[in-house]
């Protein structure tokens, strides 16, 4: 049924969204470039499946993986906390290299390269969420919910004081603020929804393996976050409604799936450097990458 | 452990550590010059490898003349990413993260070209017979391998040579100690730029055809690459291109004697874990010196 | 500016939304499964990626299947046809493909070829009731994975059979290389249990593994009679001997039944005279198999993997069988697979037992004098 593959879409936008509203946190109003955001979705994912595989409810297994992110969050926050610029590009990224490495060695917990299959579908109250209907209703649910509570962050004056510290974080320190624990903080909620996202996306493909969380996969979600523009969030929910529909129609053309995936990243490499150069700011942000 | 085995890995170690030196080596000579980190370089060395195999192995070329002109391809195809993106990105007075973030950029949409063209199957670059290797001392070494030790010592020398000796280097050292200065002097930093991209490039070019010949080509390969020549070139000390090559030679000789004590799937996380201490406790590295930051 | 952009925006994504909607319209025949002319089943394999020599053969057999019962008057009149799936040899992307063909094209029946795509898929099917039927599916895992799924390929023995000739044969010190996949880490594990002698070297490398150098001296240096290498792609085979030979290495060497290709044969050259491995057992005289063997080869040249292909041919006819003789009630054809005892089929003798699993034996075969012969 046609029907299906709407819902299929509207369900992998509600995970992209989630992925780049929270990367918002740390990159558009911190200043800070974590290429460890992939990190934090995998230990999500990894964490909410093997949880309900065990048989533990699903709301618990849904916390407990955002909570677990958030750890991971914090944990890059402290290590990287005196690193800038390229360096803590670097960092985060090597930091996401070692997580891969975790998921893809540690066998018995997480099946190694074999992955985790039979992923069981989400359950709240008695009602069973396996449907794409009802899990597109429960995506769009807690879609919203992510966004109106980041919202509420980068609207309040802990949102004002991490955007100082984007623009000047020795002054911001001077002025008297912490900002190590703003970063950690930072860090930890961007962390925290990035696993939510995760295990979502952990119960809706039913199999997960260490392949979906590389740096790889983390693009499209940088190149969303650029394009709408840093800062904004109006902007990232634009440009991910249209990035994830974009190389829909390379199916009208019959390509094979082999071939769409790296289409769809060449695409959205191309896209990303075209932005760079004529469009740093994006559509919507306030600022350029620093 | 007997000596024998310990002569093997370490000829294991010298050829794996003679790639990282090629590898860093042109990275670490396009960082100083350009001062950003220049990911696609990964990118450059996958694809020339398959660009080799397109030649040799599908399209039956003579393979002297395949691996020159893939030489010769790697090095446009590093010139043709600095004219066409980092030149484009230079002209808005971007910051060096920007680059680094077009770099990743041109990593991916390179990566997923290969994919296109070759598919993500495993592919070999048949040249060799199999047939037993040299003995040295119980251990054994194949005439490739030899070669890949020979060729990088070769560039190496004469990568110092250049650097040391002719106009082009120095300018170059130049251009990396002081942009400005060297300006003033009237060395062009575009042309220096363009420059340190051709040559950084055809050095990878080299570890193309060498990695593809011992090793299997896979669509991750040039990204595995990368990382071990970064990680040799912050090892060594960002900003010195001797450091990478020490780095690279270090790495090779943790990695390779590393495996042999713990399972072998472990390999990627010493790389890593290397990684991250470095970044974290040392980052000027061992030689190196620090870019001055200004933020 | 900002207004100017956000209109542009607003007719952008309603473009695409009208691109989709079309897009939609086109890649599924969605209700058309119902039509009166065509018979849709999800075919899901391996036609990139590290499991082509597996998939790409499977599919070529079964498309000669397909003819044949379309020439036979399809399904009740109806042609059959596959949905295709390229799954690269992932499971997540092969769960996606079987939530694809099962949601959107509603299909009833899917079939696999490799243990990976099978597990992946297995769930989404039992879940939806639909029947997976797999093949070169040999993992453990999947006996208890539900009362829709099925297959043609018995539990994995090869590990059972190669220890047990390394214990008859005598050989005491042995190495086991083994890729990290869900077909080969089973027999590994078979091995480990049922060897009697000493397992000096024990390593498992990452498919994406390119360097396994190391893994070669630790086998020279562990001075074993034996190396048992189980691999899942043949450029891997390559690799491995080519570098055991480099650095001398004189031991046995035993492999899994993806050693079973005449063209790995020919490429190894002398180096391969006297390997043994493991396999599913075909009888090459029996004469349905030959015919079709025959057939195989006519278009596509020596056939790879031959009991691992000739059992996805195998699995076309026994479903169109099937739906022929319930009319298409898919209830009816779940019965008939359970029933399904000593029946003849282009892979030899088939029996499913009330797990779904096929009942099959396994033979050793080894390499003399280029040609791949059959021993016990």
């Amino acid at each position: 049924m046609i029907e299906i593959y709407f819902l299929h879409l509207g369900i992998l936008l509600g995970i992209y969204l989630i992925l780049s509203l929270s990367l918002q946190i740390t990159f558009g109003y911190t200043g800070l470039i974590n290429f460890g955001h992939m990190a934090f979705f995998g230990v999500g994912a990894y964490v909410s499946a093997l949880l309900m595989i065990s048989g533990l409810p699903f709301i618990i297994a849904i916390s407990l993986a955002g909570v677990l992110s958030a750890l991971t969050g914090f944990l890059l926050a402290t290590l990287t906390n005196k690193l800038r610029g390229d360096y803590l590009a670097l960092a985060t990224l090597g930091f996401s290299f070692v997580v891969y490495n975790i998921f893809i060695n540690w066998r018995p917990l997480t099946g190694g390269a074999l992955g985790l299959s039979g992923i069981p579908a989400p359950s709240l109250l008695g009602l069973d969420f396996s449907s794409s209907y009802s899990f597109f209703v429960l995506i769009a649910i807690i879609t919203l919910l992510v966004y109106f509570l980041i919202k509420k962050l980068v609207d309040s004056p802990l949102g004002k004081v991490m955007e100082a510290i984007r623009d000047n974080e020795m002054a911001t320190n001077v002025l008297g603020k912490n900002t190590f624990k703003i970063k950690i903080i930072s860090f930890s909620v961007s962390a925290f929804f990035a696993g939510i996202a995760g295990s979502m996306y952990a119960h809706y493909i039913t199999f997960i393996d260490p392949s979906s969380f590389t740096v790889m996969q983390l693009i499209p979600i940088i190149t969303i976050v650029i394009i709408g523009g840093l800062a904004s969030l109006k902007g990232t929910i634009i440009a991910t409604i249209v990035l994830v529909l974009l190389p829909e129609p390379l199916r009208l053309i019959g390509f094979s799936n082999s071939l769409i995936g790296p289409i769809r990243h060449g695409i959205y490499a191309i896209i990303l450097l075209l932005i760079l150069i004529y469009k740093p700011k994006g559509f919507f942000g306030k600022v350029e990458l620093e | 452990m007997i000596l024998s085995i310990f002569i093997q890995l370490l000829i294991n170690s010298l050829v794996v550590g003679a790639i990282y030196a090629l590898v860093a080596s042109g990275f670490s000579l396009i960082y100083s010059v350009n001062k950003f980190v220049h990911f696609a370089h990964g990118a450059t060395i996958a694809f020339s490898a398959y660009f080799l195999y397109y030649l040799f192995s599908v399209l039956g070329l003579n393979f002297g003349f395949s691996i020159v002109i893939t030489v010769i391809f790697s090095s446009l195809f590093g010139y043709g990413m600095n004219y066409f993106v980092y030149g484009q990105l230079r002209k808005n007075k971007t910051s060096s993260v920007m680059l680094l973030v077009g770099s990743l950029g041109l990593l991916i949409l390179i990566e997923s070209l290969t994919l296109i063209l070759f598919g993500s199957n495993a592919k070999r670059i048949g040249l060799m017979n199999i047939s037993k290797g040299i003995e040295l001392g119980g251990a054994f070494i194949t005439p490739l391998q030899i070669v890949i030790i020979i060729v990088s010592i070769l560039l190496l020398v004469g990568l110092f040579v250049f650097t040391k000796k002719t106009k082009l280097g120095i300018s170059m050292r130049a251009v990396s100690d002081n942009e400005s200065v060297a300006e003033i002097v009237g060395i062009s930093s575009k042309r220096i730029y363009s420059w340190s991209f051709i040559i950084g490039s055809a050095l990878s070019g080299v570890a193309a055809i060498l990695i593809g010949l011992e090793h299997n080509l896979g669509p991750t390969m040039g990204t595995n690459l990368m990382i071990r020549g970064f990680v040799a070139t912050i090892i060594g000390g960002i900003g010195s291109v001797y450091g990478a090559i020490f780095g690279a030679f270090l790495l090779g000789i943790v990695e390779t004697f590393g495996v042999w004590y713990i399972p072998s799937a472990y390999k990627d996380a010493i790389v890593f874990s290397l990684l991250l201490i470095f970044l974290l406790f040392r980052p000027d590295g061992i030689l190196g010196h620090r870019r001055k930051e200004v933020k | 500016m900002k207004k100017h952009n956000s209109r542009i925006q607003i007719i952008f994504i309603l473009l695409f939304l009208t691109l989709i909607s079309s897009t939609a319209c086109q890649i599924t025949p969605g209700d058309e499964t119902v039509s009166e002319s065509t018979y849709y089943i999800g075919w899901l394999g391996a036609l990139t990626g590290t499991g082509t020599q597996w998939g790409e053969p499977a599919l070529r057999a079964a498309n000669i299947a397909l003819d044949d019962v379309n020439n036979d008057g399809g399904i009740n009149g109806k042609e059959l046809a596959f949905i295709i799936e390229d799954t690269q040899s992932l499971g997540s992307i092969t769960a996606t493909a079987a939530k694809k063909v099962i949601e959107v094209d509603d299909v009833p029946i899917i079939f696999t070829h490799s243990s990976i795509e099978s597990l992946a898929a297995a769930p989404i099917a039992e879940q939806s009731g639909t029947i997976l039927f797999g093949s070169a599916t040999s993992t453990p895992d999947l006996t208890d994975a539900g009362d829709y799924i099925f297959r043609v390929t018995p539990v994995n023995r090869e590990g059972e059979l190669i220890a047990k000739t390394l214990n008859d044969e005598g050989y005491d010190k042995i190495a086991v290389i083994t890729e990290q996949t869900k077909y080969t880490t089973p027999i590994r594990d078979a091995i480990v249990r049922n060897y009697n002698g000493e397992i000096i070297v024990d390593e498992i490398f990452l498919s994406d593994d390119v360097d396994v150098r190391t893994i070669v001296t630790k086998i020279k240096s562990g001075e074993v009679d034996a190396v048992v290498l189980l691999p899942f792609d043949l450029t891997r085979i390559m690799q491995l001997i080519q570098m055991l030979k480099e650095q001398d290495v004189d031991a046995q060497i035993f492999g899994n039944a993806a050693f079973n290709t005449g063209e790995l044969i020919e490429s190894l050259g002398d180096s391969a005279e006297g390997m043994k491995f493991a396999t599913l057992f075909i009888d090459d005289n029996d004469p349905k198999i030959a015919s079709f063997v025959q057939r195989y080869e006519g278009v596509y040249g020596p056939i790879p993997n031959k009991a691992h292909t000739l059992d996805a041919a195998s699995k076309i006819y026994i479903i169109a069988d099937a739906l022929r003789d319930c009319n298409e009630d898919i209830s009816c054809v779940k019965q008939y697979l359970y029933d399904i005892k000593g029946l003849e089929t282009v892979s030899g003798t088939l029996t499913i037992d009330e797990n779904g699993d096929a009942d099959k034996k396994f033979s050793l075969k080894e390499v003399q004098n280029g040609e791949i012969i059959f021993t016990s």
